[in-house]
């Protein structure tokens, strides 16, 4: 008997395990395939190539310093939504449990959120979630996440963040 | 008694035809003239002597019955226990096997591995740019959030020094009161 509530047990914890980041793998199949949605997904072995690329600027290093900790990347947006702050009540439902809030910002019709899922003082994953009256952008970054490196990153660049996502917006059309 | 009346008994007996109270009292005769006796009626009456001596032998003591009271209880609480564990493990396997159910569709409906997740580019040079503006785009959001949050921080300084800066007059001015008066 005995045996048999182990062996239950197990099995219970072994599936709550997998269930790691599967919020966010939700939340993006459920979008992913509509067209209207910019989509970016790169998985472990793609970052693992990263490492042969000969990094040109100090830009391109920080990056890589950060991206090698990571085991995935995905993002999904919509600039030309009407539906942003929906999306957005609907990511903000979709991360209720098992996230611990880092920073949220609201000016004027834009609502912005950061996120964390952090085991034993790792953070293990960043999410990002931009609502407003016409666009919507969710983030996640998983695997080891250095906060400092992230700010590190950023500095100097007289850029907006919207910009890059210009940037990908370009690059999906290609 | 005469043996001839034993003897009726004695068929009686085999044939059940005795009643009780008979039954007793031939046993009591067998017993009074066992000396006296031969054959078959001798043979019975040693058999119903030796009967009684072993009856009397293993009668039961008086606490026969407090030890049985005691096993029986004792018995009772150690299947109530076991019924609980095979309660509690019925409905722990019962939630696995359901959590399960629901669980496997889902699983196989999805990525199972952060490795097996599908790439949005196929090059590693693409897939680089996109990493990078992807990072950026949080990096700099992050930044951005942080400046709001600097803003709010300055503007709470800066009520603060405010507030200080109204305490201490009021306190000046009643202290000048005081000392005029």
């Amino acid at each position: 008997m005995k045996k048999i509530l182990i062996i239950a047990m197990i099995c219970s914890t072994g599936s709550i395990a997998h269930a790691q980041n599967s919020e966010f793998i939700n939340f993006y199949n459920k979008y992913s395939t509509n067209t209207e949605f910019t989509v970016v997904s790169v998985n472990e072995r793609m970052i693992a190539l990263f490492s042969n690329f000969e990094m040109e600027n100090e830009e391109e290093k920080a990056v890589m310093e950060a991206v090698s900790k990571l085991k995935g990347i995905k993002l999904i947006a919509n600039q030309n939504t009407t539906k942003g702050k929906q999306l957005f009540n609907e990511a903000q439902k979709s991360f209720a449990t098992g996230y611990d809030e880092l920073m949220t910002v609201r000016d004027g019709n834009s609502d912005m959120r950061f996120l964390i899922k952090e085991k034993g003082g790792i953070i293990n994953e960043l999410v990002m979630l931009v609502g407003s009256d016409s666009s919507f952008v969710a983030a996640s970054l998983f695997g080891n996440i250095d906060l400092k490196q992230m700010a590190k990153m950023a500095k100097g660049l007289n850029i907006s963040g919207m910009e890059n996502l210009e940037k990908l917006e370009d690059m999906d059309d290609n | 008694m005469a043996s001839e009346q034993l003897k009726q008994w004695l068929e009686q007996y085999w044939q059940g035809e005795l009643n009780h109270v008979e039954e007793m009292q031939f046993r009591s005769e067998l017993k009074i003239n066992k000396a006296s006796l031969t054959g078959e009626l001798k043979s019975l009456a040693e058999w119903f002597e030796a009967n009684e001596n072993v009856k009397q032998e293993i009668s039961l003591g008086d606490d026969f019955d407090e030890m049985v009271l005691n096993s029986t209880v004792r018995k009772n609480i150690s299947m109530g226990n076991w019924s609980w564990w095979k309660i509690a493990a019925s409905i722990l396997i019962i939630i696995s096997l359901g959590y399960m159910a629901w669980l496997l569709p889902q699983q196989n409906s999805k990525p199972k591995n952060v490795a097996e997740i599908t790439n949005t580019q196929e090059d590693p040079e693409k897939a680089f740019e996109e990493t990078k503006a992807t990072l950026l785009l949080m990096a700099n959001m992050m930044n951005n959030g942080k400046e709001h949050l600097n803003s709010l921080q300055l503007f709470q300084v800066a009520q603060d020094k405010i507030q200080n800066t109204l305490k201490q007059e009021k306190s000046k001015q009643k202290e000048d009161i005081k000392n005029k008066i």
